[in-house]
């Protein structure tokens, strides 16, 4: 059995609480910045569970999309501290066109 | 399309135990794809809601913690919090399902959660601690879950395509091979029985 850690990528004022918890947080300022080391957060494998938060995850969407045919890291986007977007759920949708060839949750 | 043979006897018997075969093998990635489908659709709707559940969670979660940002002042709560005796971490254990090697994740914590001086920080920032622990928990499953998605989807993916080159490719091909082959067998047949009796024929004349 194997303890990993977790990480947070986000916006500055919101990951600082998850710092709290014992969570490894990667502030970002910009969108670079935020390409730049989710990548690096992917390739590394350091982390087991790696979440983005939604205000930086358009920036960083085709990156997410590669990963997740890798055993690991999941990478799972969750709403910022100015709510949902909706973007976690439009990856699940994609998901599902991949496997199914439909969309049958249709999220607009 | 059909197969570049040599139309005998041998190559008819061969190709027609390669249908056999291909035909189970047909059955058999079927049956996977449609139990790999049953378990792909049971995820989903889990994790449909488990999503908005959790989306809503942290929501709550991060107005708490943003209300004792704005109670104690930023520099205070942020320094609180950057140096955590908490560590998280997720222990990692392979599960397979219908051979689909997926990660499950459970949380696993160490050290007190709250561990910055009380009377400097405000009371706020305990309760928004312990509801965005909580949520934590939750994102977690939601982790193992959306991953094991993605791990099974991607097999249906993989199983899909293997299906439909047996199913439009392969045993077509056999099939009409197949046919190819003894229509010329039977042709040879009847060419030689012609044959034979033009034969004879030329052989009663003479006598």
């Amino acid at each position: 059995m194997l303890n990993k850690r977790l990480a947070v990528v986000g916006e500055k004022a919101t990951v600082v609480a998850f710092e709290g918890l014992g969570v490894a947080a990667f502030p970002v300022e910009s969108a670079e910045e935020a390409r730049k080391i989710v990548s690096r957060l992917i390739r590394r494998k350091e982390h087991a569970v790696i979440f983005v938060t939604e205000d930086i995850g358009k920036a960083v969407e085709d990156i997410i999309a590669e990963s997740t045919k890798e055993y690991e890291p999941s990478v799972v986007l969750v709403p910022s501290s100015s709510g949902s977007q909706k973007i976690g759920l439009r990856k699940l949708s994609q998901v599902l066109k991949r496997a199914l060839g439909t969309d049958i949750l249709k999220v607009e | 399309m059909k197969l570049d043979v040599n139309p005998t006897r041998m190559e008819l018997l061969r190709l027609r135990k390669r249908l056999a075969l291909a035909r189970r093998g047909h059955k058999l990635l079927k049956d996977k794809q449609d139990e790999l489908m049953k378990r792909f659709m049971a995820l989903v709707y889990q994790i449909k809601d488990l999503r908005l559940g959790v989306e809503r969670e942290l929501e709550q979660a991060w107005k708490r913690f943003l209300v004792a940002r704005s109670v104690g002042g930023a520099e205070i709560v942020e320094a609180a919090v950057s140096m955590p005796t908490r560590r998280t971490s997720v222990e990692v254990r392979k599960r397979q399902i219908m051979n689909v090697a997926v990660p499950e994740f459970r949380l696993a914590t160490e050290g007190k959660l709250a561990s910055y001086g009380l009377a400097t920080t405000p009371a706020e920032l305990d309760t928004a601690l312990v509801a965005m622990e909580k949520a934590l928990g939750r994102m977690v499953e939601l982790a193992s879950k959306e991953k094991a998605l993605e791990l099974i989807g991607d097999e249906i993916e993989r199983t899909r395509r293997r299906v439909n080159a047996l199913e439009y490719v392969l045993i077509p091909s056999l099939e009409e091979t197949i046919r190819y082959i003894s229509m010329k067998l039977s042709e040879m047949e009847r060419g030689n029985l012609t044959r034979l009796m033009r034969v004879k024929e030329i052989v009663r004349g003479r006598s």
